[in-house]
């Protein structure tokens, strides 16, 4: 079996029926996409098919051949001199400096960038709700909304050619709440 | 900043490890009464456990720490380097805020620097440097972290002084390097500054460290207190930080073990069965208490575990209703006292102001179940990778399984994708050495969400009264609080060291008279004659133990739900009952000081908008003081939080951004548990197999949370836990507010009268 993840064809040698997670995760080594349930509930595994946000532990890899999926590995860029530009999705829940321990991050951020993808100009009411279905135990959930706004305004800034229509293009200042909110935040 | 996750390869110098005693390793994430001293007699016993209401409430000491201080660091030539941290990280930020300690005191840059976990050969003690819990990190290693850095500040200076033919006291470190005091650079002049990467690169003959070093003065600061990145981030955000369930080998196989029907059973006997010939196992492993297998994939091993032919005895057989009824205070219970203040039982009427609260069982839900993987050497050595807090207790787990010496055993700690208290468990990675060495190859073992929510331990189910008497000024003149609780910390008696342990925790117990895990936030804190409290061990057949704070997110609601009802009762504005009730020493006017910026920052005097009310509730643990404000409202009977404002004195902050994420974070776990959690047992086995029948939180359920932190010093106190203590009572209180009724039983449940 063939999958094309992150832009590479991969031949995948065990069960075709083997739930997509574990064959990124146990066969391939992609271990970024990360398993929490196994029920397609808390989110953690879910990765980009084609446009599509797919929770990757009841996904069968098999049902997806011929289609690109694209992981957490695969959505920061190399630059010219070799260094990581991570994708504004990223980049924005770094600003935000928004998870603790991480292990749901990957599957809000593919779900963060799915949904950007298809809404790029999100109310808070539109990130609300299409942020609610993944968990995060460590309780990130305030500063998940608070990325997920910045990456909105990365993506945009990132993407001029797109917004050439209404020839402004929204800049984005370095956001400051971070850095200088030693009391309070 | 970089991080990468192992050591692996450095030596060992076991001789550095000092040996802990075996009680203080069964009481985990012990506080400041870790010391607890046994013996003196009945007297010694009486204030012995007079003084267990105490446990977890002060700052830790400063711990114990090899004196070497280059188990810390490495520089090398171009000046990098490479900070090895003891504690284990599960998402606290601990390897930040310890790097930020000893970079600020070296006078190092911070963007030369790459944290890194240290492995059990590193030489900090694995039980305890490296085991992170009771929110101790932080406090505990503040002063040795400073201490071997000062150390190595001073070496680099005098080297420095030498080798620029100056006196020592005219060297000043900043920025990873060492510069002559006011000097200009000036082209012609000699050199004027040399990098630590240089000058240990050119230092010749051995290196004389001395034995101490005077400390930085606060003033001089320049990374403590003040935010900096994550270390962690970019690896995480990317997908190569490596977690317990990622940590892969060349050669690996996967385990799955055989699970009881009922929580608890053990294995009478079993047999290969139909798991032998299922595609992909390349063993079935039968032990004395273990039927497990080792296939290709997980799947295949997980399919082939379920059917291995068991037979099972004992275990639980009961149910929720007999959990509760097991937990309650018996009419007429006397329980331990723990603290005693006055003559509470010569003062509190008969018929004095009462209520009783009770919590319920709840999982730690850790989004990454426990995994671990051991990798046996074939001479004899074994690597243990692990998502463990303790992994001194892991490589002790390990160790026994193996029927080997420790000393072979290095545990390499990886990311924990939460922790909560679960992951002071170790059962994965025992599994895992106990079928890596039926098989011959390295083994990993990943629980699943359904083994997580079954076969784990659980924070314990509580049940607890209260009784007081308040005067017509509003002093509480007569208060006692008797709690009843499921183990927390007895248990892992048993679970570290099999028999052994289990009786010592019995012998403990039956000395000590409680479990002291029940208690944190038991310490009465407000100011008032006569005050006891009392605790009683519920023996359960299901395995209970810690969970983030311990007993404080139980203890509080109760107990600040009660001060609650008491003011209301006697017609007390809720926050001017408590100031009216502390005490004016150094704590009370900490707490004070933060009840009344809560108030501030909450608008506490005016009312809230149209249909929402506000609850507050406080707590004090690990040194920390915290208050929090709710605002709710009430939608279709369920509970809205809209918003919660903390306030917290955690002494000197470190990482303030970290702090408040940790706050933020512990607001939400303690708002999950005050709204929605609760473990039901049928017939001896959680109901629930996975998140449909046991949800969390989303992000939607969670309210604006504002943090502020006030008090600062010259001491850091806990974070981890502290912030969840008042979250439950803050909201049962804004609910009564809102609507005249006292909600006395966790998860919280309103029902609106039908007219």
């Amino acid at each position: 079996m063939e999958l094309s993840i992150n832009g590479k064809s991969y031949t995948v040698n065990g069960d075709p029926e083997e739930f997509l997670v574990w064959v990124l995760r146990d066969e391939l080594g992609l271990t970024g996409t990360k398993f929490g349930c196994g029920a397609g509930i808390c989110g953690s595994c879910t990765v980009i098919v084609g446009d599509s946000p797919v929770r990757s532990c009841i996904t069968p890899a098999n049902a997806l051949q011929g289609q690109e999926i694209t992981t957490i590995e695969g959505i920061a860029t190399t630059t010219l001199n070799g260094e990581t530009k991570l994708h504004p999705v990223q980049q924005a829940f770094i600003d935000e400096q928004t998870p603790q321990c991480a292990w749901c991050m990957s599957g809000q951020i593919m779900t963060a960038l799915a949904f950007l993808k298809t809404n790029p100009n999100p109310t808070p009411e539109d990130i609300e709700t299409a942020m609610s279905n993944n968990y995060c135990r460590c309780g990130c959930y305030v500063r998940i909304r608070s990325a997920v706004a910045r990456a909105a305004e990365l993506m945009k800034a990132e993407q001029p050619l797109k917004n050439s229509a209404s020839k402004t293009t929204k800049s984005v200042t370095k956001k400051d709440s971070f850095y200088t909110a030693t009391t309070t935040v | 900043m970089k991080k990468h996750t192992t050591d692996a390869e450095l030596p060992i110098s076991p001789s550095e490890q000092p040996k802990s005693s075996t009680r203080r390793k069964i009481l985990i994430g012990i506080g400041a009464t870790g010391a607890i001293a046994i013996g003196g007699g009945a007297f010694a016993l009486r204030n012995l456990r007079r003084s267990l209401a105490n446990f977890g409430a002060e700052s830790q000491g400063e711990a114990k720490v090899p004196n070497e201080v280059m188990m810390w660091c490495e520089i090398s030539p171009d000046n990098k380097m490479t900070l090895f941290i003891p504690k284990t990280e599960m998402g606290q930020g601990v390897h930040t805020a310890l790097a930020q300690i000893f970079a600020d005191e070296l006078g190092a840059d911070w963007n030369t620097i790459t944290v890194v976990q240290a492995d059990t050969k590193r030489g900090f003690d694995p039980g305890q440097t490296m085991f992170s819990n009771g929110s101790t990190s932080v406090m505990s290693l503040y002063l040795p972290t400073r201490k071997a850095a000062a150390r190595l500040r001073s070496a680099l200076a005098t080297e420095a002084a030498q080798m620029l033919g100056v006196e020592v006291n005219q060297i000043e470190l900043s920025e990873s390097r060492c510069s002559i005091k006011n000097s200009n650079t000036s082209s012609s002049s000699p050199p004027q500054t040399l990098t630590f990467g240089k000058i240990i690169a050119e230092k010749k003959g051995t290196w004389a460290i001395p034995k101490e070093a005077a400390l930085k003065p606060n003033s001089e600061f320049t990374l403590i207190g003040k935010n900096v990145p994550r270390a962690d981030l970019e690896a995480k955000l990317t997908g190569k930080a490596v977690y317990g369930y990622d940590a892969r080998v060349p050669g690996m196989l996967f385990g799955a073990v055989a699970r009881p029907p009922r929580h608890g059973a053990v294995l009478k006997s079993a047999s290969a069965g139909e798991a032998a010939t299922m595609p992909g196992v390349i063993k079935v492993v039968i032990q004395e208490g273990f039927a497990g297998v080792v296939a290709t994939s997980r799947t295949k091993a997980r399919a082939a575990a379920k059917k291995i032919k068991t037979e099972w005895q004992g275990g639980a057989t009961l149910s929720s209703a007999d959990i509760t009824r097991m937990t309650k205070i018996p009419t007429g219970a006397v329980g331990q006292v723990v603290q005693e203040i006055g003559d509470t039982d010569g003062n509190l009427p008969k018929d004095c102001f009462q209520a009783e609260y009770s919590t319920p069982l709840a999982a730690h839900a850790h989004l990454e179940p426990q995994a671990g993987l051991v990798d046996i050497k074939p001479d004899g050595s074994v690597v243990v990778y692990a998502s463990t807090q303790g992994p001194g207790i892991t490589r002790l787990a390990v160790a026994r399984a193996l029927d080997i010496d420790s000393e072979k055993i290095t545990v390499i700690p990886c990311y924990m994708g939460g922790g909560f208290g679960r992951k002071a468990g170790f059962d994965a990675p025992k599994e895992a050495a106990i079928l890596a060495k039926a098989c011959g190859k390295p083994v990993h073992v990943g629980w699943t969400r359904e083994e997580e929510l079954r076969y784990g331990f659980y924070r314990p189910p509580t049940h607890q009264r209260l009784r007081a008497s308040v005067d017509k000024n509003g002093k509480i003149q007569a208060f006692e609080h008797f709690i009843s609780s499921g183990d927390v910390l007895l248990s892992a008696g048993g679970m570290v060291w099999g028999n052994t342990g289990a009786i010592i925790a019995e012998t403990l117990a039956t000395v000590i008279g409680t479990d002291p895990g029940i208690l944190p936030g038991a310490a009465f804190l407000y100011d008032v004659p006569h005050a006891q409290v009392l605790s009683r061990r519920v023996e359960l057949p299901i395995l209970t133990g810690a969970w983030r704070g311990l007993g404080l997110l139980a203890n509080m609601y109760a107990r600040e739900s009660f001060i609650d009802e008491l003011a209301h009762a006697n017609k007390f504005d809720t926050i001017e009952f408590r100031l009216k009730n502390l005490a004016d020493d150094e704590l009370g006017k900490r707490v004070k000081a933060a009840l009344k910026r809560a108030a501030e920052k909450s608008d506490w005097s005016k009312p809230a908008e149209q249909g929402r009310a506000r609850g507050v509730a406080l707590c004090f643990s690990a040194g920390t003081v915290v208050v929090q404000v709710a605002e709710v409202s009430i939608k279709d009977g369920n509970i809205n939080v809209h918003k919660v404002h903390a306030v917290v004195d955690a002494g000197l902050v470190i990482s303030p951004n970290g702090a408040a994420a940790q706050t933020q974070g512990a607001i939400a776990m303690g708002l999950s548990s005050t709204l929605i959690e609760n473990v039901v047992f049928k017939d001896g086995l959680a109901e629930a197999s996975n998140f449909d029948g046991y949800p969390l939180l989303t992000l939607s359920q969670t309210p604006n949370i504002e943090v502020e932190f006030i008090g600062g010093g010259d001491e850091p106190f806990g974070m981890g836990e502290p912030p969840i203590g008042p979250i439950a009572a803050a909201i049962a209180n804004a609910v009564f507010v809102l609507t005249g009724k006292r909600l006395r039983d966790l998860p919280l449940k309103f029902e609106e009268k039908v007219s």
